[in-house]
């Protein structure tokens, strides 16, 4: 039996010895390196898949599988439940067994669970905590509107700003003071900041030592992803959780990827963590995604060298980007369309996405998308993250429509299709692109889950499934499913997509680093040209994550990616300002070609 | 899992009652109809029914409300999911609530208010089993149902190996293909037959009521139609089990009970096998299965003589400490299982069945106001070492209403017999006396008694001469019980005394007594002759013949020599036959009095 199962996982990673050695490995602590493409996801969930095939997750207790973003650990989840009986050879779907082996969350999600429960040893009013309104504790103003006395908000943003900037000391002195302010006024209120979800969880476990052996010993394994973006409340949270020796732990991550240091990603984690805990680290050598696809692999190497060794990588041979280069930003807009167009003709099933450095609101970005609109070009939108509080709304609402249909009902396809058609009606008068882009992808939600899922499920089953995908906040699992052929994200929301065919625009300096980086950090001003190559540490420091977001947005593409720039880009203003190249593409190793 | 706390409300007369719990073995012992039994229904309707009935509100408009705390090996850890007591990361405190006869009844976690799965609460497997049931219709193989199920069960598991072997085997082809014929099976006897009496007997062998009776399956050819009719059970003689006495079959019937749940767990796959890892030899790591089981038992010592009493008790004990070498490789073996983590609740009447710790026993009595329970009550050091070393003596106080405590074991002979004397069943009544072995005994014995909520009247011999402050200790008017007996018969009664002695040593009472003896016991009594020498022309052997009929002192000490050295229990129950009711001690007749009164309170 196990032999079968393992056979089975050998055939499907094609023998990567380092993929199977860590799906295999009996070590108790272990990193993973995996960059971009390398297999990461499929590993992880065959590593669950066969933890739990083979039996090794004792019941009654669960491996506890921590992602960053909601929806990767609903898609986990999801892909351990349609593996699971491939590897067992049973065709009986085994969602409620796999959901008792395993809970797949993100830390706020966790944390959120344990406090539900456990919360009122803190505060009473913690029960509630799902019916709670977050809010980030970062902007001083919206805090004073909010009435809170000046030196909550100054411990309050002092926390906020000692969490984004990775200083550990601060978090630690400070958390038990934090949390006072929150428990004495914002949970009375039914609030909660982000940072306290965790904070409070914390605090929880450092008062009440035998919750945490409780934790320790019903999680037994605990697995993070894009362990890379974790931050120090994050990873306060986790040492505690492994503070027990018996507790199996795998961290797996691509330092590369490391695009969320500006809300607290701690430098160098990886690598920390691997001498701390002295773990086992495997590193991930075999490029799948680009594996027919020798210009993407050679732009993916070079990238990866010059991350590696900052200031002199080891270049064996030189990448061609495909790169166009107009003289305005409406020049720039006319470009992307055109690509656009060109794509769609060239590969007919093709999928396009333009990824964006900046969100809806900066004036580049809304050019181009103007240009789509009058060009009549369609496409999705996809600008918002997974917590905009318009998208968590529509998903609550959606599960509030979804119970109150399926009371006391028969599950069908109807009630269903009713679903959709009672969240088309509550939504028929916005406007919000957001709305518009959920109700798609809701509707292709449930055609998904009629054509192939409803009928292999039991009814107790399919609302579980349904209600799942809800309350994970997970519709954007659903895009590959939409028939949109084009789709417009920003780049941080596109981690863990894939497109065929990426476009990047606005790779200038004040979009590509972003503004932040050029004008507080770089003070380019002062240069005349957007060069690397003689910086200090502290603007490395931040380079480094700006080559991860620009890193992330490439690997998005499994054909080809097209980077553009403009001379003059549109600043806050609206005046037209000149611009240069990103120095992203002027790094050692890339080679432009100014196609067209 | 085990059981740590119960408290009810609204259940029957149990309600607002807690009762906590010893994690190995528990015995529920009081008087009768006080709802001992109810007890452990409830725990049978928490862990194995949907609902409680009608019967079982005490307010029909109230809900009934069960909270429950239990122990949870590590291994069990996750069983209620995130539901754990914050300070014990063992413990969880479950509440589990019916709202009225007409709903179910639903678990919460306590500290929360959030729902529990039943699924998850019944992973505790209560095993139920009261001495009302009749053997006879479960030890049989043909029975699906109650303790045959496991019979039943052996049989099923053999015919499925055989199939498979058949099956595999290549030289054998058997057209039909699945079931072979009865009459194969009949004429193969040796490959059938043989082989599924001696797999079965092989584990039948393994329970000790089995062994211990010689009950083997064996078949009877007059029934073909069914093996499972044609293999029954019979002693060496031959005799069905049903024709054995009811004593034998319920010791079998007890430990089947307990393999008809693990049947109905195994078959039913659920998730109530909890994992966990034992190293080998060489310390490797080995998974090995864990499984709750929770005996509740209902006077199992009906039936059975006393020494099958204890030992019972004890088998039971080992079963669920994993100390029954046999009864663990069934379960090895049959279902996989490697160990119980498990606990014994016990409703008896007998005293004969306790174990010698007082913390596994939970007592039942009537108070005032109604039922009271008490268990395990905080006793400090000095009270603990005496119940430690008295228990054996005192276990049947446990059952008792009023106890009264006496020095020595002539008093413990004497007090029911003079209660009968005086027209009272002390049994009846519920009275029992206790002894206490010497004086320093009595008031730490009345103080651990009163911590079970047992009161007791105690009486002590005046011979040391201690000052009593406590009421409820009376103080002997004659230096000890022998004195007060013979000092008042012996002016006027004296053939009294004589009937005794007769009686006792069914020979003539004119024993001679060695005059050292006399000497002797003369010192232990100089209060009671403080002026009196013996007279130095005595002989060495003084027979009460010799002694002058009015030299009463020295008839007394002759008596007391006697009753010196004849004291026992048996010597107390002599005197006890004896005495009229005017020949008992006024200071006795007082203390059955008060305890007769006291008992009636109740």
């Amino acid at each position: 039996m196990k032999v079968d199962i393992e056979n089975k996982i050998k055939e499907a990673h094609e023998g990567d010895e380092k993929q199977l050695e860590f799906i295999f490995s009996k070590e108790k602590r272990i990193l993973v390196e995996a960059a971009a493409g390398y297999g990461k996801t499929k590993s992880m969930i065959s590593k669950v898949a066969y933890l739990i095939a083979s039996k090794q997750i004792p019941n009654p207790k669960k491996i506890l599988a921590l992602t960053f973003s909601v929806n990767a650990s609903y898609k986990i989840k999801k892909e351990v439940i349609q593996q699971i009986p491939f590897l067992l050879n049973s065709t009986k779907p085994q969602n409620r067994n796999i959901n008792k082996a395993i809970y797949v969350s993100n830390f706020h999600g966790f944390c959120r669970r344990i406090l539900r429960i456990h919360g009122h040893l803190l505060h009473t009013n913690l029960k509630n905590i799902d019916n709670f309104i977050s809010f980030g504790d970062d902007n001083e103003k919206k805090l004073a509107n909010e009435g809170y006395s000046d030196t909550d908000i100054e411990m309050m943003t002092m926390f906020n700003s000692s969490v984004k900037n990775a200083q550990a000391n601060f978090v630690c002195d400070k958390l038990e003071a934090y949390n006072q302010i929150i428990l004495d006024s914002c949970i009375p209120s039914s609030k909660i900041s982000y940072n306290a979800i965790i904070s409070l969880t914390i605090q929880l476990f450092q008062q009440n030592e035998e919750l945490l052996k409780f934790y320790q010993k019903y999680f037994p394994i605990i697995m993070v992803d894009e362990f890379q973006d974790t931050n120090e409340l994050s990873l306060y949270l986790l040492r505690l959780l492994i503070s027990n020796d018996n507790v199996t732990f795998y961290l797996i991550g691509d330092s590369l990827q490391r695009i969320y240091g500006f809300i607290g990603a701690v430098p160098n984690l990886m690598s920390f963590m691997e001498n701390d805990y002295n773990m086992t680290r495997i590193e991930y050598t075999q490029n799948y995604r680009f594996k027919n696809n020798p210009k993407m692999l050679l732009l993916d190497k070079n990238i990866r060298l010059n991350a590696k060794v900052f200031n002199n990588p080891n270049i064996t041979e030189d990448v061609t980007v495909n790169f166009d280069l107009s003289d305005t930003q409406q020049e720039e807009a006319n470009y992307v369309v055109k690509k656009v167009r060109q794509l769609k003709k060239l590969d007919e099933k093709a999928k396009i996405v333009v990824l964006f450095r900046n969100g809806a609101n900066t004036a580049n970005t809304q050019k181009i998308l103007e240009e789509f609109q009058n060009q009549k070009e369609p496409f999705f939108y996809g600008l918002f993250s997974d917590d905009d509080a318009e998208y968590i709304r529509f998903h609550k609402k959606c599960s509030e429509v979804f119970s109150s249909l399926v009371k006391g009902k028969n599950f069908t396809q109807k009630l269903l299709r009713k679903l959709n058609a009672s969240m088309e009606e509550e939504y028929k008068d916005s406007n919000s692109p957001v709305v518009r882009s959920l109700l798609i992808l809701l509707n292709a939600f449930i055609d998904k889950f009629i054509k192939d899922e409803m009928f292999a499920l039991e009814d107790e089953d399919k609302k579980w499934y349904i209600m799942e995908t809800l309350d994970n906040f997970a519709l954007k699992q659903s895009l590959e499913h939409v028939d949109a052929q084009v789709s417009i994200f920003t780049i941080h929301a596109s981690k863990g997509l894939e497109w065929d065919y990426v476009i990047v625009p606005d790779c200038e300096n004040y979009s590509l680093p972003s503004f932040n980086i050029c004008d507080k950090k770089c003070n380019f001003e002062k240069h005349t040209n957007c060069s690397l190559y003689n910086v200090d540490e502290e603007l490395a420091q931040s380079f480094s994550e700006e080559l991860s977001t620009f890193y992330v947005a490439f690997t998005r593409a499994k054909k080809d990616v097209f980077f553009s720039a403009s001379k003059k880009g549109v600043n806050r203003k609206g005046e037209e300002k000149s611009r240069n190249i990103t120095c992203l593409l002027q790094q050692k190793g890339i080679k432009l070609s100014e196609i067209d | 899992m085990k059981i740590l706390y119960v408290k009810s409300s609204n259940y029957r007369n149990l309600s607002d009652l807690e009762v906590n719990l010893h994690e190995t073995i528990n015995f529920i012992v009081g008087e009768n109809n006080l709802g001992k039994s109810n007890f452990l229904r409830l725990l049978n309707v928490v862990f194995n029914k949907h609902r409680f009935e009608y019967e079982d509100f005490k307010e029909q408009s109230q809900s009934i409300s069960i909270t429950l705390k239990l122990l949870l090996d590590d291994c069990e850890i996750g069983n209620f999911e995130d539901y754990t007591d914050s300070d014990n990361n063992n413990r969880v405190t479950i509440i589990a609530k019916q709202e009225d006869r007409d709903t179910n009844l639903e678990f919460f976690h306590e500290a929360s208010g959030h729902k529990i799965n039943a699924s998850d609460v019944r992973n505790l497997n209560f095993v139920y089993y009261d001495s009302l049931r009749n053997p006879i219709y479960e030890i049989s193989f043909d029975k699906n149902r109650g303790a045959g199920t496991f019979l039943n069960y052996l049989i099923k598991r053999k015919l499925e190996d055989l199939k498979k072997e058949e099956s595999e085997s290549t030289d054998t082809t058997n057209e039909e293909g699945n079931t072979p014929p009865i009459a194969q099976l009949i004429n193969n006897e040796n490959k059938y037959l043989k082989d599924t009496l001696r797999f079965i007997n092989d584990y039948l062998q393994k329970l000790k009521a089995f062994k211990e009776n010689s009950i083997i399956a064996k078949y009877e050819e007059e029934m073909i139609d069914l093996l499972q009719k044609l293999i029954v059970l019979k002693d060496e003689a031959d005799r069905g089990v049903n024709k054995l006495g009811y004593g034998v079959q319920f010791s079998m019937l007890i430990a089947l009970s307990i393999l008809e749940k693990l049947v109905i767990i195994y078959e039913r796959q659920n998730r109530a096998f909890f994992d966990y890892e034992e190293n080998d030899v060489e310390g490797n790591p080995i998974s090995k299965q864990a499984i709750s089981l929770v005996l509740g038992l209902d006077e199992p010592e009906i039936h059975l003589h006393p020494y099958m009493q204890r030992a019972l008790v004890k088998y039971l004990n080992n079963i669920i400490e994993n100390k029954d070498a046999n009864f663990s490789q069934i379960l090895s073996d049959v279902f996989s299982i490697d160990k119980i983590n498990g606990q014994i609740i016990i409703v008896t009447h007998s005293p004969n069945i306790l174990l010698n710790d007082y913390k596994q026993i939970i007592r039942f009595y009537q108070t005032e106001v109604g039922l009271g329970i008490i268990s395990n009550p905080q006793l400090a050091s000095q009270e603990q070492r005496h119940i430690v070393l008295n228990f054996p003596f005192i276990k049947e106080a446990f059952f008792s209403r009023f106890i009264i405590i006496v020095e020595g074991e002539s008093e413990l002979g004497g007090f029911n017999l003079f209660a009968s004397t005086m027209g009272f069943n002390f049994d009846e009544l519920g009275i029992s006396v206790i002894k206490s072995g010497s004086d320093n005994t009595i008031e730490p014995l009345m103080s651990v008694t009163r911590k079970f909520c047992i009161n007791s009247l105690g009486i002590m011999d005046k011979d040391k001469g201690k000052t009593n402050n406590n009421p409820m200790i009376k103080i002997t008017n004659e230096t000890d019980f022998e004195c007060e007996i013979v000092k008042g018969l012996v002016t006027n009664n004296e053939d009294t005394l004589k009937n005794i002695q007769k009686l006792y040593n069914d020979t003539d009472y004119n024993t001679p007594l060695d005059i050292n003896q006399l000497k002797k016991v003369c010192k232990k009594y100089q209060n009671d002759f403080p002026t009196f020498e013996l007279d130095s022309n005595l002989p060495p052997k003084v027979k009460l013949s010799n002694i002058n009929l009015d030299d009463i002192e020295l008839k007394l000490l002759w008596h007391l020599t006697w009753f010196e050295r004849n004291k026992s229990t048996l010597l107390g129950s002599v005197i006890g036959t004896i005495l009229t009711i005017d020949e008992i001690p006024t200071i006795y007749q007082e203390v059955i009095l008060y305890a007769i009164n006291e008992s009636k309170k109740q």
